[in-house]
C-alpha cells in the first residue's frame, strides 16, 4: 500500500473539455499525458515525480478503458528501454524518472534511442532534483541532451504552460524524430495551481487497437552501418526540423520592458524566481508585467539563434540566468551572437553564483550586480542594491541575536524505523571487530552515514553497495561491509554486485535492509513486496535470488534484534575465506505497517477486545544524562528533557509520546550494556478477567511491600 | 502566451511554513490554501518535501493575490516558487528553533512578518547526542523571534496539541486564524478542516484552542506548580549554612539520607561544613559561594554514586510506578505490565562484595580478559510479584554497601577529589570551583562510567596534581580539559589536550630548552 492514495486524483484525470484541473504540477503533467494520446507510461520511482507513476497505478480502471500501457519499471534503464516502442511504430510514449541519477541509468537506452531517432512522440519527464530538498548528487540533466542530441523542454512553471508544452512535446518530437525531455524542478512538481482541461485522446494504436504487422527499418537500428546514417540524419533533417518547429510554433516567449537596453535570457523554469526577485525589487508587479524585456526559453535544447539575435540586438547589455554548471546556455548564446556579429555584452555566471539554487534571494543579488555593471540608464542600480542591503542588514541582527547559528536538521530515521538497529548493530560489532570500512548505499538508510550513527564511507549509486565494495575488498584487514536496501537490490544490486561478487570469488559481508517497499519515495512494491503495484501476487523472493546466483553464506535475522544482528555481523565479519556472506536484515518499514495496523489496532480496542499497546520509557531518577543511548539511536522520539533533579546540569533521557513500541532503545541500552534506566511498558486495553485477577494479586502483594516503604530508613 | 498587463494589481500575499517531517506541515498547507481558496482568492503552494519528509527540516510556500478571482479577469497572476527574504507577510513555524531559522534566514522581518509559532522545542541530533547539555539557548531563539517579526503569536501549541488529542498543525491554523494577520474568515479554516475529511473532530478541537490563545485567551489547566524551593530544610540542619547554597546543601543531605541512612547524610553535612568553612576563609560570600554550591552539589552526586542497589531501589518505589503510569499514559481501567532492561556484570557484583573478595574476582576476570564481557542480560517485570521481591532484595542489599568493594572504591575518589577541591582552593578559588565542577566527568554505568572515570584520572593526574605540587592556579587548565572530555564521546578532544599538556611540561623540563 503505498503511502499516498491517488483517489481523488484519479478523478481529476478524467475530467473533460472546459473543466477546470486543480492539483499538483506532476499531477498535471499526467493528465496532459492523456490529453496527448499516449499509448504507453512507464518510469522508476523517485523525488519528485514519483506520483506521476502512482497516480496512474491507481487509474487503472481508466487507462483500460482508453488502452494505455503502464509499467512500473526495474529501474530507469528499463523505463527509457520503453520508448523503443516509438521507434518503428506511430504510438506516443511518455517515461518517468528523477533526475539527474535516473538519467545517468538510463543513458545507455537514452543513447540507443536518440541515435535510432522515433516515429511516434517519446516524451521523457525527469524531476530536475536540484537545489534545496534534493537528496543526490547536484549536476544538470542538460548535459544528456547535448550528447546525445534530444531535445530539453524546461517549461515556465504554470500549469496551462506545462500542459501545452507535453503536447507541444510530442509534436516536436514527432516533427523532428527525436525524443523530447521535459526537466520539472521540485517545486515546479509540487506546484499547486489550475488548468482548463480538455478530453482525453484515445490513443490510435493501444492495447485495445493493436499492431497488426511488426515493421523493420534498417536504418532504424543501432548498429554499423546505420549508425552512421543516423548521426548525419541527426544533423542534417531532425536538427534543423527541431529548431523550425520551435520557432514556428513559438515555444519560447518574450516578454516587453520599457527599459529596452538591457534584458534577461533565462530558462522558462526560471520565470517565477525571477519574476518575484524583480518584484522585490520594483521591477515588475503580480501580474508578470516586468520593465526589463524577457526572453523566456521554454526549450533551452536546441537555442533558435535567430530568436537570441532579435532578443539581444541593439541592447547594451544581456544577462542570462541559467542554474547550474557548467554554463552551457551562456556559452551557446556568447557563441551565437558573435557569429551573427551582434555586440551586446553577456552577463551571467559573473554576476550570479556558480553552483546551486536560484532562488529569488539569490537572484535579486545578481540582478543588483548586473544593473550596475550594465549601467542601464532607466533604472536606478542603487536602489536595488539597497533592497538587498536592507535584508542582509536584518539577518546580521537575527545572527546577533541568536548568538551561533540555529543547530541543521538533516532528514534521519523515522521513529521505530528498522534499519536504525543494524546500524546501531554495525556501531556496536565494531567494538569487538575494529573498525571497518563500510560501502553504502542509496535509500533511507543513506541516512545513516549522518549523525549519530556516521556509518557508511562512501556512496557510488543505486544498488551500488557491494560493487562499490570489490576495489577494497582484498585489500582491507577487516571485510568490507556493503549495505544495500531491497529496492537497490532489484534496481540493479543482484546483478551488479551480488552475481559479480560471486563469480569473482570475492571477499565481503553484504547487509540487505529488507523492509519491503521502495521506503524512501513513498512506500512503491518492489519483487520481494510479495504483490506489484496492481496487487498482483510477485511470487518472488531475495533469498531465492541469492541461492539462484550461487550465494553460500546466507543468514536472515529480525532487524530489530540488535544483539542478534551484532552476533550475525561478528560472525560474517569472521568468516574469511567464505566469499560472500550476506545478512538480510528483515523488518517491515514502520510509516508503512502503523499504516496498515493502527486503524486495525484501533478498531479492536473500540470492539473491546485485548489489545497490548507496547511503549519504551527512561527512568529519570536512574539516568545520568551522558546520552550513550542517543547517540546510538537517534531516534525522534528518544530526546532530552530538563532533568527534574536539582542536582544535575546535564538534560536526562526521554521517550516521547511518539514512541512506536520498536524496543531498539531497550536493545541497544541491554546489547551496548549502557544503563538500566530503560524499561518497556505494555498498556493492557480491556483486560480480560484473568488479567485482572493476576493484577489484583499483583498489586496486594506489592503494594504491602510498597506500604511499608512509607518511612524513610 | 505571457500578456502584458497594465492594470495596478497590489503584491501577492506571501506565507511560509516550515515543518518537521511527519508534524503534518502538508496538511496544515493544504488547509490555509483551501481557505483561502474558499475565500474566493487565487493561491498557489509548492514544497520540497523530497527526503526531508523523513524527520528533516521542511517548508511548504504559499502565495495568493488580494483581488479575487471573480474580479481579476483575464488578467493572470505569477507566483513566485520560492519566499522572498523581506517579503513574507505570515510565518508559520511548528517549532522554536524552526521559527529562530526562519529569521535567520531574512524570512521573518520587523516591517512585514507576523510570526505564529510554537514555543515548544522539538530537538535536533546534534542537541541531543551532546555529551552534556547541547540544547540551543531557547531564549535567544525566543528574543529573536520576538524582537525581529512584526507581530508574534508564539505560545506551546504542543501541549495545546495534547490536550485536543490531535497534531500539532491543527492548533497552528487556529492560531492562524484567531492572529487576523489574513482577510479570511476563521469559518473558511475550518470548512478547510472538514474539506480535509481525516480526523475532523480532533483537529478542530486542536483548531479552537489556537485560535482562543491567539486572541488572547487563556487555554488549558493552568501551569504545574513551582517545585517547592527548599525541600528538606526543615529536616536538615541548614541553619549554619548560607542561604544561598541551602538549595542545593537541603537537596543534597535528602539525597545521601535517601541513598544511605541519616548518618550518611550526616557525613555528608560534615564535609560541606569544611568546604563552607574554607569558603568564609576565602571571602565567599563576595564570590556568591560558589566553592561551596558546586562542592556541595558534586558531593552529593559522588557519594550517592549508581550501582545496582540504588537502581533497583529507585526502579521499585510507588512515585515511580505513578511515573511510569502517567509517562505512559495508561488509564485507570488499563493495565500496566513494565519490563526492566537491566544487564549487571562484575562492576555490579562488585557493588555488593567485600574489597578483598571483589579484588581477587576482579584479578581473576582480568587474566581471563573477561573484565568487560561477563554481563547477564536480565528482563526484569517488576509489576510481578516475583519480579518485584528481586528488585526488592537488591535494594535491601543497601546494608551490605558500606562494607563492599565499590564503596571502598568511590570512597577513595571521592576523598581525592575533596583534598583537591580543597587544595586548589586554597590556590585560587577559581581553580578550587574549577576542580569540583571536574568530578561531574564520573557519572553513569559500565561503559559510560569507566569512560568518564579515566577521563577524570587523566585530568586529575596530569593537570590538577602537577598545578596543586607546583602551587600555581590551573583553572583555565582545568575547565579547557574538562570541556575537551565532554566534546566526544571517543575522548580524542581530552587525549590531545593533555599530549600537548605533557609536551609542554617535558619542554619546561630541559633546563636548556632551544627556543623552537
Amino acid at each position: 500500500m503505498p503511502e499516498r492514495s491517488f483517489h481523488e486524483e484519479v478523478a481529476q484525470l478524467k475530467l473533460g473539455e472546459g473543466e477546470y484541473f486543480e492539483g499538483e504540477g506532476i499531477l498535471a503533467v499526467t493528465k496532459a499525458l492523456l490529453q496527448s494520446g499516449v499509448s504507453y507510461v512507464g518510469g522508476y520511482q523517485g523525488a519528485p515525480i514519483s506520483a506521476l507513476v502512482d497516480v496512474l497505478s491507481d487509474a487503472g480502471d481508466l487507462l483500460d478503458e482508453l488502452g494505455v500501457h503502464l509499467d512500473t519499471c526495474a529501474n530507469e534503464a528499463g523505463a527509457a528501454a520503453m520508448l523503443s516502442a516509438s521507434v518503428n511504430y506511430p504510438v506516443r510514449g511518455a517515461v518517468t524518472f528523477k533526475s539527474v541519477v535516473g538519467t545517468n541509468v538510463a543513458s545507455d537506452a537514452l543513447s540507443n534511442l536518440c541515435s535510432a531517432g522515433v516515429t511516434g512522440g517519446a516524451l521523457i519527464i525527469v524531476g530536475e532534483d536540484y537545489g534545496e530538498g534534493s537528496s543526490i548528487i547536484q549536476e544538470r540533466s542538460h548535459a544528456f541532451a547535448m550528447k546525445s542530441q534530444f531535445w530539453l523542454l524546461d517549461p515556465r512553471p504554470e500549469l496551462g504552460n506545462i500542459v501545452d508544452l507535453v503536447e507541444l512535446g510530442f509534436e516536436l518530437s514527432e516533427a523532428s524524430n527525436t525524443p523530447v525531455m521535459m526537466e520539472l524542478r521540485i517545486r515546479a512538481c509540487h506546484m499547486t495551481g489550475r488548468f482548463r482541461a480538455r478530453d482525453n485522446v484515445r490513443p490510435r494504436l493501444s492495447t485495445r487497437t493493436v499492431i497488426e504487422t511488426p515493421v523493420f527499418h534498417k536504418d532504424r537500428i543501432s548498429l554499423p552501418p546505420a549508425t552512421y546514417v543516423q548521426e548525419r540524419h541527426k544533423i542534417d533533417v531532425r536538427w534543423p526540423a527541431a529548431v523550425a518547429y520551435i520557432a514556428e510554433h513559438k515555444i519560447n516567449e518574450r516578454v516587453g520592458g520599457d527599459i529596452e537596453e538591457v534584458g534577461f535570457i533565462l530558462q522558462g523554469g526560471m520565470y517565477n524566481h525571477v519574476i518575484a526577485a524583480l518584484r522585490a525589487l520594483g521591477l515588475a508587479d503580480s501580474t508578470g508585467a516586468s520593465r526589463i524585456p524577457l526572453l523566456v526559453l521554454n526549450c533551452v535544447y536546441p537555442l533558435v539563434p535567430q530568436e537570441i539575435s532579435d532578443f539581444a540586438a541593439g541592447k547594451k547589455a544581456v544577462l542570462v540566468i541559467e542554474e547550474g554548471q557548467p554554463n552551457f546556455i551562456e556559452q551557446q548564446i556568447k557563441a551565437l551572437l558573435a557569429d551573427a556579429e551582434v555586440a551586446t555584452r553577456v552577463h551571467g555566471k559573473n554576476v550570479l553564483p556558480e553552483a546551486g539554487e536560484y532562488v529569488a534571494a539569490v537572484l535579486m543579488d545578481g540582478i543588483a550586480k548586473f544593473l550596475s555593471r550594465a549601467r542601464a540608464t532607466g533604472v536606478d542600480a542603487l536602489d536595488a542594491a539597497q533592497k538587498v542591503r536592507r535584508i542582509e542588514e536584518s539577518r546580521r541582527k537575527a545572527l546577533d541575536i541568536l548568538g551561533a547559528p540555529v543547530p541543521a536538521r538533516p532528514p534521519g530515521f523515522c521513529t521505530g524505523c528498522p534499519e536504525r538497529p543494524v546500524f546501531s548493530a554495525i556501531k556496536l560489532v565494531q567494538e569487538q571487530v575494529g573498525q571497518v570500512h563500510v560501502s553504502a548505499d542509496i535509500g533511507c538508510h543513506s541516512f545513516a552515514t549522518l549523525e549519530p550513527f556516521k556509518v557508511g564511507n562512501t556512496i557510488l549509486g543505486y544498488g551500488l553497495g557491494l560493487a562499490s565494495s570489490s576495489g577494497l575488498s582484498s585489500m582491507m584487514r577487516n571485510p568490507v561491509i556493503s549495505i544495500m536496501g531491497d529496492g537497490g537490490f532489484w534496481h540493479q544490486g543482484l546483478t551488479t554486485g551480488i552475481a559479480n561478487h560471486v563469480f569473482n570469488r570475492d571477499e565481503g559481508v553484504l547487509v540487505i535492509l529488507k523492509n519491503g517497499y521502495a521506503s524512501a519515495t513513498g512506500h512503491q512494491h518492489i519483487p520481494s513486496t510479495g504483490t506489484n503495484s496492481r496487487d498482483e501476487a510477485s511470487g518472488m523472493a531475495i533469498e531465492a535470488a541469492l541461492k539462484g546466483v550461487g550465494v553460500k553464506w546466507v543468514r536472515t535475522v529480525g532487524s530489530y534484534r540488535v544483539g542478534a544482528v551484532v552476533n550475525a555481523l561478528k560472525d560474517a565479519i569472521l568468516a574469511r575465506g567464505k566469499g560472500l556472506r550476506v545478512i538480510i536484515a528483515e523488518g517491515e518499514c514502520m510509516l508503512a505497517r502503523q499504516r496498515r495496523e493502527k486503524p486495525v489496532i484501533a478498531a479492536r480496542a473500540k470492539a473491546g477486545e485485548r489489545v497490548v499497546r507496547t511503549r519504551y520509557g527512561v527512568d529519570e531518577a536512574t539516568c545520568t544524562g551522558d546520552h550513550s543511548c542517543i547517540r546510538l539511536s537517534g531516534c525522534p522520539t528518544l530526546t532530552v528533557k530538563q532533568s527534574s533533579d536539582p542536582l544535575r546540569t546535564a538534560p536526562v533521557a526521554h521517550v516521547t509520546n511518539g514512541c512506536v513500541g520498536c524496543g531498539n532503545c531497550g536493545e541497544v541500552a541491554h546489547a551496548a550494556v549502557l544503563c538500566p534506566s530503560f524499561y518497556k511498558a505494555e498498556i493492557i486495553q480491556n483486560p480480560t478477567r484473568m488479567d485482572r485477577i493476576l493484577a489484583a494479586v499483583r498489586g496486594a502483594v506489592i503494594g504491602f511491600f510498597l506500604s511499608r516503604q512509607g518511612t524513610p530508613a | 502566451m505571457i500578456a502584458r498587463s497594465t492594470d495596478d494589481i497590489p503584491r501577492n500575499r506571501a506565507i511560509l511554513v516550515a515543518a518537521l517531517g511527519g508534524e503534518g506541515g502538508g496538511v496544515l498547507a493544504d488547509w490555509i490554501a483551501t481557505a483561502i481558496r474558499r475565500a474566493g482568492l487565487l493561491c498557489q503552494t509548492t514544497s520540497i518535501p523530497g527526503v526531508a519528509q523523513r524527520t528533516g527540516a521542511t517548508t511548504y510556500y504559499l502565495e495568493y493575490c488580494e483581488i479575487p478571482i471573480d474580479e481579476l479577469g483575464d488578467r493572470r497572476v505569477v507566483f513566485a516558487l520560492t519566499p522572498v527574504p523581506g517579503d513574507v507577510d505570515v510565518m508559520v513555524a511548528s517549532e522554536l528553533v524552526e521559527a529562530a531559522r526562519a529569521v535567520q534566514n531574512g524570512y521573518v522581518t520587523a516591517d512585514r512578518t507576523t510570526l505564529i509559532a510554537s514555543s515548544h522545542r522539538v530537538y535536533a541530533t546534534s542537541e541531543k547526542i551532546a555529551m552534556e547539555d547541547g540544547r540551543f539557548d531557547p531564549a535567544r531563539a525566543l528574543k529573536a523571534a520576538h524582537d525581529l517579526s512584526h507581530r508574534a503569536v508564539i505560545f506551546d501549541m504542543e501541549r495545546a496539541a495534547e490536550e485536543a488529542g490531535t497534531v500539532i498543525n491543527a492548533v497552528l491554523l487556529g492560531a492562524l486564524a484567531g492572529s487576523r494577520a489574513l482577510p479570511i474568515d476563521p469559518a473558511h479554516f475550518e470548512a478547510a478542516i472538514e474539506a480535509g475529511g481525516k480526523g475532523v473532530a480532533a483537529s478542530k478541537r486542536g483548531f479552537m484552542l489556537g485560535l482562543a490563545a491567539a486572541r488572547g485567551e487563556a487555554i488549558g489547566a493552568a501551569a504545574a506548580p513551582a517545585e517547592p524551593l527548599r525541600p528538606g530544610t526543615g529536616a536538615a540542619p541548614l541553619a549554619g549554612f548560607p542561604v544561598e547554597t541551602r538549595f542545593v546543601i537541603g537537596h543534597g543531605h535528602a539525597r545521601a539520607c535517601d541513598y544511605q541512612d541519616a548518618a550518611y547524610g550526616e557525613t555528608y553535612l560534615e564535609r560541606v561544613r569544611d568546604l563552607l568553612a574554607l569558603d568564609r576563609a576565602l571571602n565567599g560570600a563576595t564570590r556568591g559561594w560558589r566553592l561551596t554550591i558546586e562542592g556541595a552539589r558534586n558531593l552529593a552526586l559522588r557519594m550517592t554514586y549508581e550501582d545496582v542497589i540504588r537502581v533497583a531501589d529507585l526502579k521499585t518505589r510507588a512515585e515511580r510506578f505513578a511515573t511510569v503510569r502517567a509517562e505512559t499514559r495508561a488509564q485507570a481501567d488499563q493495565l500496566l505490565h513494565v519490563t526492566e532492561y537491566l544487564k549487571p556484570g562484575l562492576e555490579e557484583v562488585c557493588a555488593v562484595l567485600p574489597p578483598r573478595l571483589g579484588d581477587r574476582l576482579l584479578a581473576w576476570a582480568r587474566r581471563r580478559g573477561i573484565e568487560h564481557r561477563l554481563h547477564v542480560g536480565l528482563h526484569v517485570r517488576s509489576d510481578t510479584v516475583s519480579g518485584f521481591l528481586l528488585m526488592r532484595l537488591l535494594a535491601r542489599m543497601r546494608r551490605l554497601r558500606r562494607g563492599s568493594w565499590r564503596f571502598a572504591q568511590e570512597s577513595a575518589l571521592t576523598a581525592r577529589w575533596y583534598e583537591a577541591v580543597l587544595a586548589a582552593a586554597r590556590i585560587d578559588y577559581d581553580f578550587g570551583v574549577a576542580v569540583a565542577d571536574a568530578a561531574t566527568l564520573v557519572k553513569g554505568y559500565s561503559g559510560t562510567y569507566r569512560r568518564g572515570l579515566r577521563n577524570f584520572d587523566l585530568l586529575f593526574d596530569e593537570v590538577v596534581k602537577p598545578a596543586i605540587a607546583a602551587g600555581r592556579s590551573a583553572a583555565p587548565e582545568v575547565a579547557e580539559a574538562r570541556r575537551a572530555a565532554v566534546a566526544d564521546p571517543d575522548s580524542d578532544a581530552l587525549d590531545a589536550v593533555i599530549a600537548r599538556h605533557r609536551a609542554e611540561r617535558d619542554t619546561a623540563r630541559l633546563p636548556h630548552a632551544m627556543p623552537a
